[in-house]
């Protein structure tokens, strides 16, 4: 509205009206503003998580369009709640132009039940008021407090969103496999010439989340689906980009998942046994009793160029989430092999212990084998910032014992180890039978406290 | 009649009486509003304060009839409405209506709390009705009629408090106070002088209709809705039981037995209409409606016995009142 200056012949209702008019002009502003900061916040969520791919596009028009519908709807309402009235006009006025309650008086009275004369030398009074008032200087428009509240509750809306995702894979359930294939569904459906291979990827995924299942049919399940992703990828042109990377990430997640499988598998049988693992059976460690958790990690970390190559072109936020849930996904890993451990006894290969322990950097002992590059090499930085740190595995008595309840405080034991010289109690031979049964030998009590 | 003829009439009357009277400024502009709106002052306050001289003034002034009682214990109804009287007349004996003081148009009754309620109530009939009933004839009160009222706060033995259904007739309740030094000075120079200062006529013979008039023009002065619901919102919150019971002003709760009955609102807005054309404004204001709240209701709160033990007056309840009930 324009501040014009009310002309000494105008109407007071007019000035009453007009005033009226530029105040619910500025109430429609603060109703949109107030609604705004949250508005900006929600697309700012939806958009994030269609980067990741937990939205498809549909959705995040669908979702968008929504939530535009929903904050109109609530700005309507609150302009409503704070659309000035006509009694709340004539009120400013008089405040501002002194008028002793003329306009309020003006703005409320029935006019056809009040005598003309004084009706009319009212209008003149007020009149004559209304040199008084300034639009522009006396109604300005003002940011409302309760606009700063909303952008500051929106902010802390974000970070409380991003902190979430930050704890997201900590919280992550056993089915966090089946929402990663899904995602990868999603993102794979979004290339032309992929949507079948998405779909059967999606199909996967709700077939995972079937206890009915067993682990050996998953993994056939998963192997049949990665014969069919590595044969896109091989029929792929080179260079085709991001969906070329979706197919290399997708083939290691299910290469990941198989090996994972296979490897709990392998745990539940050879229990109490050595199961010597493949060195590229990388994840078997991790085996609890499903085998699946932590697989995912272990797929994203297959040592294959191609996928080091599909991580490094993946974009920021999605690289460096994927690093991240790896981190996560190994510290999982570590915490839960001390089961493993135990059925594995002492077989286990030095990588296989690299890898158990996921994300911590505690290389165990060199392996013999190429060092794939994201091994740490003697005089590299841990991720625990442990440099050249080595392990040996020491045999307690608890656990030579066999005492299967003791599994877990072995685990801790364990633990406490790290860094010692590679020298054990294992049982020896006796001099001149080396057939006969070993005899233990019982560690000292003055070197327990150095082991433990 | 015209705004600004009630204005000019009203500050001429006013004038006058402020000629006699020192001092009392809002008494007697109170006073004469209330008399412009038809309705009753209760004057309450120490002796030789001026209440009497200034109903006199008034009366004066309005060139009105004018009537004095002297409510004492014994005095009896029919010393204030009229009695019969046998008359002798061509032979033939009849009773005629011997009317009383209560016959006038200003009747001064002076420490109206001296009489029996029995003789108190006998002027309710003509304050509320505006007519007096004996042995069975009504008989009607000219207009303008007034009662000025007095009542002493002190020398309480002997004395009979005035009944709440006769308090509420009173249109307003206005507390004469003592002068301050300055105005003490100018009334001992008017009064221990030679001559004795009246105030003048102000109305002339046709006085009752112009009076009439303005009590017509004070009725149609505008008030806006809002300004209404707020009196009411007032006259509520006087309540200490019903809806109220859980309001905002606890002192309500506290202390008030009663609260103000709708001639309280009615005395509230005629008083602000009155306010407003005074001030030369023919709308009322929030102001206007300020300025008579105290008077209006001060005398329809009837207060408990806590209240008494604490010495607490209903005007400290109304302020409690006026600051929790929001104008808007």
């Amino acid at each position: 509205m324009a501040g014009s200056l009310a002309t000494p012949t105008a109407q007071p209702e007019k000035i009453i009206d007009g005033v009226r008019h530029r105040l619910a002009i500025h109430a429609l502003w603060q109703a949109a503003l107030f609604f705004l900061p949250p508005l900006l916040a929600f697309y700012y969520v939806i958009f994030f998580l269609h980067r990741f791919g937990w939205l498809d596009a549909d959705e995040v028009m669908l979702a968008g369009a929504a939530l535009l519908v929903v904050a109109s709807v609530l700005a309507v309402g609150r302009f409503r709640s704070l659309a000035p009235s006509r009694q709340f006009a004539a009120r400013l006025i008089d405040y501002r132009a002194e008028g002793k309650d003329r306009f309020v008086t003006l703005a409320t009275i029935d006019s056809l039940a009040s005598p003309p004369a004084l009706l009319s030398r009212l209008k003149a009074e007020a009149a004559s008021l209304q040199s008084r008032i300034e639009f522009k200087r006396d109604f300005p428009f003002r940011l409302r407090r309760s606009f700063l509240d909303s952008c500051i509750a929106s902010l802390i809306a974000i970070l409380i969103f991003h902190l979430l995702l930050q704890l997201a894979p900590l919280l992550k359930s056993n089915s966090g496999e089946s929402i990663d294939l899904t995602i990868l569904s999603r993102q794979l459906a979004q290339f032309p010439g992929l949507e079948k291979l998405a779909e059967s990827l999606k199909m996967l995924a709700a077939r995972l989340e079937d206890s009915a299942l067993s682990n050996e049919e998953k993994r056939s399940l998963i192997e049949e689906l990665r014969k069919q992703v590595n044969e896109q990828l091989a029929g792929a042109e080179q260079g085709s980009g991001r969906g070329e990377d979706l197919l290399r990430q997708t083939s290691n997640q299910l290469s990941g998942m198989e090996e994972g499988l296979g490897a709990g598998q392998g745990q539940g049988k050879g229990a109490g046994g050595n199961q010597a693992q493949s060195p590229t059976q990388r994840g078997g460690g991790k085996g609890s009793a499903d085998g699946g958790q932590g697989e995912k990690q272990s797929g994203l970390k297959t040592p294959d160029p191609s996928s080091g190559a599909a991580e490094k072109n993946l974009p920021g936020p999605m690289q460096q989430t994927g690093q991240e849930e790896q981190k996560q996904a190994g510290e999982r890993t570590g915490g839960k092999d001390g089961s493993q451990d135990q059925g594995n006894g002492l077989s286990r290969g030095p990588r296989e212990n690299l890898e158990s322990k996921g994300g911590r950097g505690r290389p165990d002992q060199k392996s013999s084998e190429p060092t794939p590059q994201r091994i740490l090499r003697p005089g590299d930085q841990g991720q625990a910032g442990l440099k050249d740190s080595r392990l040996v595995t020491v045999q307690l008595p608890e656990e030579d014992a066999g005492m299967e309840g003791a599994a877990a405080a072995g685990d801790r034991k364990r633990r406490t180890s790290d860094a010692k010289p590679p020298v054990g109690n294992l049982p020896l031979s006796r001099p001149g039978q080396p057939n006969a049964t070993p005899e233990k030998q019982m560690l000292p009590l003055e070197y327990r406290e150095l082991i433990r | 009649m015209d705004p600004e003829k009630f204005r000019e009439l009203f500050f001429r009357i006013e004038t006058e009486i402020k000629g006699v009277i020192v001092g009392h400024a809002d008494a007697i502009r109170k006073v004469l509003i209330a008399f412009f709106a038809g309705g009753h002052v209760l004057l309450e306050g120490a002796p030789g304060l001026g209440k009497t001289l200034l109903v006199k003034s008034l009366s004066h002034a309005l060139g009105l009839s004018f009537k004095r009682v002297q409510f004492t214990p014994d005095l009896m109804p029919a010393d204030i409405v009229g009695t019969q009287i046998l008359s002798e007349s061509e032979g033939r004996r009849d009773f005629q209506f011997k009317k009383g003081p209560i016959f006038a148009h200003v009747v001064l009754a002076d420490e109206i709390n001296r009489a029996t309620p029995k003789t108190q109530s006998a002027v309710l009939e003509a304050m509320e009705e505006r007519q007096v009933t004996a042995l069975g004839v009504t008989y009607p009160m000219e207009p303008p009629f007034m009662v000025l009222a007095t009542q002493n706060p002190i020398e309480l033995e002997g004395t009979y408090p005035l009944p709440e259904a006769q308090l509420d007739r009173f249109f307003f309740k206005l507390l004469v106070t003592h002068p301050a030094p300055a105005e003490l000075t100018e009334i001992l120079h008017r009064t221990t002088r030679a001559g004795v200062q009246e105030a003048a006529q102000v109305l002339s013979a046709d006085g009752a209709e112009v009076i009439a008039g303005m009590h017509l023009l004070l009725r149609q002065v505008l008030i806006a809705p809002p300004l209404e619901d707020y009196v009411v919102r007032l006259v509520h919150a006087t309540q200490p039981d019903g809806q109220n019971q859980n309001g905002a002003v606890p002192e309500v709760r506290e202390y008030l037995r009663f609260g103000a009955s709708p001639r309280g609102a009615q005395a509230i807005i005629l008083g602000a209409k009155g306010t407003a054309l005074v001030q030369g404004r023919v709308h009322v204001s929030y102001d206007d409606i300020a300025s008579v709240i105290y008077p209006a209701l001060r005398h329809r709160l009837i207060l408990n016995f806590q209240a008494e033990a604490e010495n607490v007056t209903a005007d400290q309840i109304l302020a409690a009142i006026i600051k929790a009930v929001p104008r808007d």
